[in-house]
């Protein structure tokens, strides 16, 4: 029943590899959650997210690096996320089996 | 993999709270960017990042509850199962617990004798020097029970050698503390100065004995207690330092306490008291061990300098052995024995682990004995294997439905695993319990009125280990293999086999009667060997020694100098003997200069015609009522009679073993011989004037061998202060009260010992009764186990074939065929088992031979014995579930379905 990529996400797993497509480039826990609030309207414990994003870097769906260190001397870094192409193809995967399950069936009601 | 994960929490959290303080300062940085003054910046950066302290500590939770969520669930799961079906639980951990217990039990004993080391400083440093005699062999006395050196020998190496950074001698001792009446023994080690301190023991009050100790001629000896001993007898009075302790009725000073860890150097005894080796030579002034070059009574060890390799060690006493030897030869040895002793080399190998008599008897056995436990623990595993069967099939559905509805096998497997283990490490907790006080009960098992044994059983890692790793074998042995075989099920067909678990089941009752074949084959193993221990034990007990030993009394007796003088110390044993005699019951008393079946053995080499014969005879020194005592009939010539004095023609009586060894002839009256003596010492001719039967001499277990006796009214050398008597009284009571009346009337100061032969040589077959005892039990817990097994596997098959009964019977079948039927099938399991344990029993034959007394291993009587009270345990085992078939109302049956 897994996925056709070997590859089964979960729901918070969806939500967060979304946030990180979605974040291009500046996708850090931070925003991340915020994303999600905002635009799935769930609001996810902080630690939550950290532990989804290490999951999907172990899963090999997610890379991370360290941004480099802002300007100023001593200057900190991020760790940044980017979707990697495992990942866009779970999320299709996740999003067809959807698609298809839903085909023919009512969600919603008209009008 | 979440236990890596769980294991890498810490390095993670390092992480993320680095990353959260990086998070915070740049944002901070970037809202001052934003104009907002800094406090302002911080303020909104941490509204905005939340807690750090929260997240971090959520994180660490996730990581920790995912490992350990799905772990108690199954925990938790596994107890509400177990609750569920007390009886399974109860038998389970019982057989478990009986089983592990008594491994551990005898693993526990093991340990302490052979694998622990000895309670003192780096004992990995120490080693043993003894002498390698290549092939040949040592000749004197042998007087205790680490027999390895002389004391000039020791002497001669303390003084020699460069190898060791302290080196000492040391003899277990037995002493006497009374100051006269009844004995109350002691026991001793000497000790040469530098004994505690080359053994790092520390005292726990006063001091402890030093090299200045033990020089020659040491006026009033120190004395150094045990801990145990202080404790004992002195309720542990701090006063007792520099008081006096009568030893042998010599006084010694009492210095100092040892350290309370300390029990002395033999393993499975404890030493009450540690006195000089200078103290010897005023024991018995007459005979002092310390000067003779022939007595062989020192152990010495040494602890190796820092640098120094046991094969350098070796290499060093390998030189000096020469010179050594050379200093100390015997002045009396004839020239092959002072040729081997020129040739001995001294060797040293590591002795971390003590001396112990109680090891070299025991090892074997306890080795031996710890198999049959954990053949008793297979047993018991195939039970349980056969249960969790059993229960497998019964929860297919529930198991089936789970693996439905998403369950990973591996999951269901964990699961079942986790029962098996808790079911595992509940036995294993309550044998712990259990092997505490069973080991307590094997040490005492062990001990003897006469040597009280002592081993130190504290638990240690090597018995935690053992247990744990028990628990785990076993709940493996017993649950993988059913967990894994319940789990192959396909859910479909067990969902819609309608709870009646109609899958897979043939293979699985195949594997059921492997089990039940397997436990017969081990159990008929284990009968076998109770039988031939039990065997070994009876055969001794009725063995026949020639002579008959029931109602004799043995009776030492021990004078001091001030109550009766050397001088004249053979006219008060001969006046003791004669009002033995009169005492009233008392049929004969003579006395013996070795009591026989107890161990003692005294022999010498036989020279006729200038040849050295072999085999040496043993020898023993008696009166002429010996024979009537011990009940030896005479088969030709006459008894000891007043005309042998010392200056008769020497005489000497022989066993029937004798005159063939030597003279080819069971009658040899007339003939003479003498012994190896050097050339310098008279060798008188011995006269043979009487024939006895043959008779065991020193062990029951020996085969019957020549056997000499002498006069001892032609004894011409003045007696030592012991005299040891052998009476026979009518009605076989031990006149204790008569004959310490009649020894303290004459010599009020001597300490007296009474007890019964048979009770003295019983106890002698202390291994051969533990091994009777304990594999008795093991054999009959593992014919039950194997039983309950058949029982439950009968019942399994018969539930089973139900319907095919009930259809049977519904034909016109009679309950008797049907009877038959089960109980066929039975026979069958049961005659494969048989056939396979007898082929495990012959191959285990080889392990117990050596233990064996009067049979052999595959002796076909025990092993048919064995077999057949296992075939009618396994009839009576199978005869409820075939009766049960029998009884089956052929409606009810078919109705089922």
């Amino acid at each position: 029943m897994a996925g056709s990529e070997g590859m089964r996400l979960g729901e918070v797993e969806q939500l967060v590899l979304l946030a990180v497509l979605r974040l291009a480039g500046e996708a850090y826990a931070v925003p991340i959650r915020e994303a999600i609030a905002a635009n799935a309207g769930v609001r996810l414990s902080r630690g939550s997210v950290y532990v989804t994003l290490d999951r999907l870097e172990r899963k090999g769906l997610v890379d991370s690096w360290f941004a480099d260190p802002t300007g100023e001397p001593g200057g900190k870094a991020r760790r940044l996320f980017r979707i990697r192409p495992s990942g866009m193809t779970a999320l299709r995967t996740a999003r067809r089996a959807v698609d298809r399950l839903s085909a023919g069936t009512v969600l919603a009601r008209k009008g | 993999m979440s236990w890596r994960r769980f294991l890498r929490r810490a390095r993670w959290d390092a992480e993320r709270a680095e990353e959260l303080r990086s998070y915070l300062e740049i944002e901070t940085a970037e809202n001052v960017s934003r104009g907002m003054t800094p406090e302002e910046a911080r303020a909104a950066a941490h509204r905005r990042l939340g807690n750090t302290t929260r997240i971090r500590e959520d994180i660490y939770e996730m990581n920790t509850v995912r490992m350990f969520a799905t772990v108690g669930q199954d925990v938790r799961y596994a107890a509400r199962v177990l609750r569920r079906s007390p009886a399974f639980t109860l038998v389970a951990v019982l057989s478990l617990a009986l089983g592990i217990g008594a491994s551990t039990a005898i693993f526990q004993l093991i340990d302490a004798m052979r694998l622990r080391s000895l309670p003192v400083a780096h004992p990995n440093a120490l080693v043993d020097v003894s002498i390698e005699t290549h092939g040949t062999g040592r000749t004197g006395r042998f007087t205790s029970r680490y027999p390895r050196m002389t004391n000039p020998i020791w002497e001669h190496l303390r003084e020699a050698q460069h190898v060791f950074e302290g080196v000492f001698a040391w003899s277990p001792a037995s002493f006497d503390r009374s100051t006269g009446g009844a004995s109350r023994p002691v026991s001793g080690i000497w000790v040469s100065g530098g004994f505690f301190e080359t053994l790092g023991v520390r005292p726990s009050l006063g001091r402890l004995l030093g090299p200045a100790d033990d020089r020659r001629g040491c006026g009033t000896p120190a004395v150094v207690l045990s801990d145990a001993f202080w404790r004992r007898e002195f309720a542990a009075n701090p006063g007792v330092i520099g008081t006096t302790l009568p030893l042998d009725a010599v006084p010694y000073t009492i210095v100092g306490v040892t350290e309370p860890r300390f029990f002395g150097l033999e393993v499975g005894r404890r030493f009450d008291v540690a006195v000089p080796l200078c103290a010897e030579a005023l024991r018995d002034p007459a005979d002092v061990q310390l000067d003779r070059r022939q007595d062989w009574w020192l152990d010495v060890v040494g602890r190796l300098a820092p640098g120094v390799t046991l094969a350098r060690a070796n290499a060093e006493l390998n030189g000096l052995s020469p010179a050594l030897f050379a200093a100390t030869m015997p002045p009396n040895y004839t020239a092959s024995d002072a040729k081997a002793y020129a040739a001995f080399t001294l060797t040293a190998e590591p002795a971390g682990t003590g001396a112990s008599e109680l090891r070299s008897a025991y090892s074997q056995p306890l080795w031996l004995l710890l198999g049959i436990a954990g053949l008793v623990l297979l047993v018991a595993c195939g039970n349980l294997a056969n249960l969790m069967l059993a229960r497998a099939s019964a929860r297919e559905r529930e198991l089936a439905v789970r693996l439905a509805i998403g369950a990973s096998r591996w999951r269901i497997v964990r699961q079942l695993l986790v029962e098996s283990f808790m079911l595992a490490a509940a036995g294993a907790i309550l044998g712990a319990g259990l092997a505490a006080s069973l080991s307590r009960a094997l040490v005492a098992s062990l001990a003897t009125a006469d040597a009280p044994v002592f081993v130190d059983l504290g638990a240690d890692w090597r018995i935690l280990a053992f247990t744990a790793g028990l628990a785990v074998l076993t709940s493996l042995l017993f649950g993988l293999m059913p967990a894994i075989r319940a789990t192959r099920t396909a859910p479909g067909l067990a969902i819609r086999a309608g709870g009646r678990g109609m899958s897979d089941s043939r293979e699985r009752s195949r594997l059921r009667r492997g089990l039940v074949v397997g436990q017969i084959a081990l159990s008929l193993v284990l009968v076998a060997a109770a039988l031939l221990f039990a065997g070994t034990l009876y055969n001794l007990q009725h063995a026949d020694s020639g002579m008959q030993t029931s109602g004799v009394a043995v009776a030492s007796v021990t004078v001091r100098p001030e109550d009766v003088p050397e001088a004249s110390r053979a006219v008060f044993f001969r006046d003791l003997v004669a009002r033995v005699g009169r005492i009233p019951g008392v049929e004969g008393v003579t006395p013996a200069a070795i009591v026989p079946l107890l161990g003692s053995i005294a022999n010498d080499t036989v020279v006729l015609d200038g040849h050295r014969m072999k085999p040496y005879p043993n020898i023993n020194v008696v009166g002429p009522a010996f024979f009537a005592v011990m009940r030896i009939p005479f088969i030709a010539g006459r008894n000891f009679d007043p005309t042998d004095t010392p200056v008769s023609p020497k005489v000497a009586i022989v066993d029937e073993a004798f005159g063939r060894a030597y003279f080819g002839t069971p009658q040899p009256i007339g003939r003479g011989f003498s012994f190896d003596r050097p050339a310098d010492q008279p060798s008188p001719v011995w006269r043979i004037v009487g024939v006895v039967r043959n008779t065991k001499y020193s062990d029951l277990r020996d085969d019957l061998g020549p056997i000499v006796y002498f006069a001892d009214t032609q004894d011409a050398d003045p007696p030592g202060p012991s005299l040891t008597m052998l009476v026979r009284t009518a009605a076989g009571q031990v006149p204790t009260e008569p004959i310490l009346r009649a020894v303290h009337k004459a010599a009020p100061g001597a300490v007296v010992t009474v007890g019964r032969l048979d009770d003295r040589i019983d106890a002698t077959f202390q291994r051969e009764r533990l091994m009777a005892t304990l594999s008795s039990f093991f054999g009959v817990l593992a014919a039950v186990l194997a039983a309950v097994g058949l029982y439950g596997v009968m019942s399994y098959l018969v539930a089973r074939r139900r319907t095919e009964i009930g259809i049977r019977l519904a034909l016109g079948a009679t309950r008797l065929r049907i009877m038959r039927l089960v109980l066929t099938e039975s026979t069958g399991l049961v005659a494969v088992g048989l056939a396979l344990g007898l082929l495990l029993t012959m191959a285990a034959g080889r392990a117990v031979g050596a233990l064996l007394f009067g049979l052999t291993a595959t002796n076909p009587w025990i092993l048919a014995l064995a077999a057949a009270g296992l075939a009618l345990t396994a009839v009576l085992a199978t005869a409820i579930p075939a009766r049960r078939a029998s009884r089956l109302s052929p409606t009810t049956a078919l109705r089922e379905d």
